[in-house]
């Protein structure tokens, strides 16, 4: 160790003192309010724990969704009371303009303002779960189910169900054709949109098909919203559809991912829903486009 | 002058405080340089003091801790930078004591050597400073640093080194 002379180690002691002449007052020190002995510190991993507790929690609720969705189980959505869509319309231009999901019968909401209509709605397979084979032909039926009317619409449903025992996911276009007692094609307006595809819908397996009268209550199928208008007729005079071109197709066709043909008939709906109508005019049968209630 | 062992005798923060808080601020003013960086380093010891003890200090020599605590603190303080203080070289020391001379600055050979203090690495610093402010031996020394007393009087002895070399160097004796 260096030994500095005394007088060098008293200059450098001058040295550092003569620095703190002028700290003489310093705020004083308040001891922590609100708090008593070993105030807990910050804890910043806190918030990050609570965070990442929570992103965990969103994705366990989000894979077993996904998990229960894929498996063939009833969905836990709205079970509404038998009856038609009320909400659901088709406006006078909706049946001439250019297709589009606007411009066809609405499709009501999946919620209460929508009752008599349940719906399953597309689910989304996550991570981990197992994949669900998409619907063969023989898997499936269709049947026709009155709906009702409003806004001088006429409305019916068609409910696709999978009698399989195995689960499946509707994933093709269906294509819908109206035909007569002949079975021949109906014309239809032109610009009519007579196919959706499927919106990937799981169908559970052995399925039935909604009891007459009761028309959509609590099932798990793929419901098909066709909308016909037989009020308005697009030459007429006076715009309005005489009672001699109110027409109903027979039979409607469903083709694509479905290969079935049912009668446009329900005769436990109310009377005048027993069939669903139309304007058979100039352009042709005046139908809604064909929409999904189930696509979210 | 140790760390005194918990329990031995018993005294108020607050008092503590009130008396020792101008003096612990001098002594981190010495050590970083800045007042108000020193006055925050006080706080915070005083503070954690707090924190650990509560309102009554279970020491028998709470000075010592709040001074070996200081040195800590200040070390910790330098090694973060965020106070942006920058250790001057040799030469800007020079050149800096050179100008105050040049101009007749009274204080000149003073302030040479708080210049040089600054420039010293931290732990060096913090030893000058308890060696020859606080006036402590080698062992108290190495007592509050938290090192051995090798390491202490190491620690002196190439501070010491330093800061003659730089007087030198200003004054021409190199």
């Amino acid at each position: 160790m260096t030994k500095p002379d005394a007088g060098w180690e008293d200059e450098l002691r001058a040295a550092l003192r003569a620095q703190l002449h002028d700290i003489t007052t310093v705020p004083p020190w308040r001891q922590p309010t609100g708090a008593g002995r070993r105030v807990p510190q910050a804890r910043w991993w806190v918030p990050l724990t609570a965070a990442a507790a929570v992103l965990v929690v969103v994705a366990s609720v989000f894979i077993t969704r996904t998990t229960i969705g894929s498996a063939p189980a009833h969905p836990s959505t709205t079970q509404p009371a038998p009856g038609p869509p009320t909400t659901a319309t088709t406006s006078r231009g909706s049946t001439v303009g250019p297709p589009s999901r606007t411009a066809s019968p609405a499709r009501p909401a999946p919620s209460s303002s929508s009752p008599g209509v349940p719906v399953n709605t597309p689910t989304r397979r996550g991570p981990g779960a197992t994949p669900t084979p998409s619907c063969g032909r023989t898997q499936l039926t269709v049947a026709y189910r009155g709906g009702g009317s409003g806004s001088g619409s006429d409305f019916g449903v068609l409910h696709i169900v999978n009698r399989s025992a195995t689960a499946c996911r509707l994933r093709e276009v269906l294509t819908l054709t109206p035909l007569d007692a002949s079975g021949a094609p109906i014309a239809v307006r032109p610009g009519w949109r007579s196919h959706v595809t499927a919106p990937g819908l799981v169908l559970a397996a052995r399925e039935h098909l909604p009891a007459p009268g009761s028309p959509s209550a609590g099932g798990n199928w793929a419901l098909l919203l066709l909308g016909g208008d037989p009020s308005h007729d697009t030459a007429g005079p006076d715009g309005q559809c005489p009672a001699s071109k109110v027409a109903a197709p027979q039979l409607w066709r469903v083709s694509g991912a479905v290969d079935a043909t049912v009668a446009n008939s329900d005769p436990h709906a109310m009377p005048q829903h027993h069939r669903l109508t139309a304007c058979n005019d100039t352009e042709g049968l005046q139908l809604g486009n064909v929409v999904y209630l189930n696509q979210p | 002058m140790t760390q005194a062992a918990e329990g031995s005798a018993r005294c108020s923060l607050a008092e503590f405080a009130r008396a020792e808080q101008v003096s612990l601020v001098r002594f981190a003013f010495l050590l970083c340089g800045d007042r108000h960086p020193a006055e925050d380093v006080v706080q915070d010891v005083l503070t954690a003091m707090f924190r650990r003890f509560g309102e009554t200090l279970p020491l028998a020599n709470p000075a010592a801790y709040a001074r070996t605590a200081v040195v800590r603190a200040n070390v910790s303080r330098m090694r973060r930078r965020s106070a942006g203080e920058v250790p001057r070289g040799v030469s800007a020391f020079a050149e800096r004591a050179g100008e105050q001379a040049g101009a007749g600055y009274l204080g000149g050979r003073q302030e040479q050597m708080w210049a040089s203090v600054c420039s010293l690495p931290a732990r060096q610093r913090a030893a000058v400073v308890l060696r020859y402010y606080e006036d402590l031996t080698v062992a108290d020394v190495a007592a509050v640093l938290g090192c051995p007393a090798g390491t202490a009087a190491s620690l002196v002895s190439r501070a010491v080194r330093s800061l003659r070399n730089d007087i030198d160097l200003v004054e021409g004796r190199s």
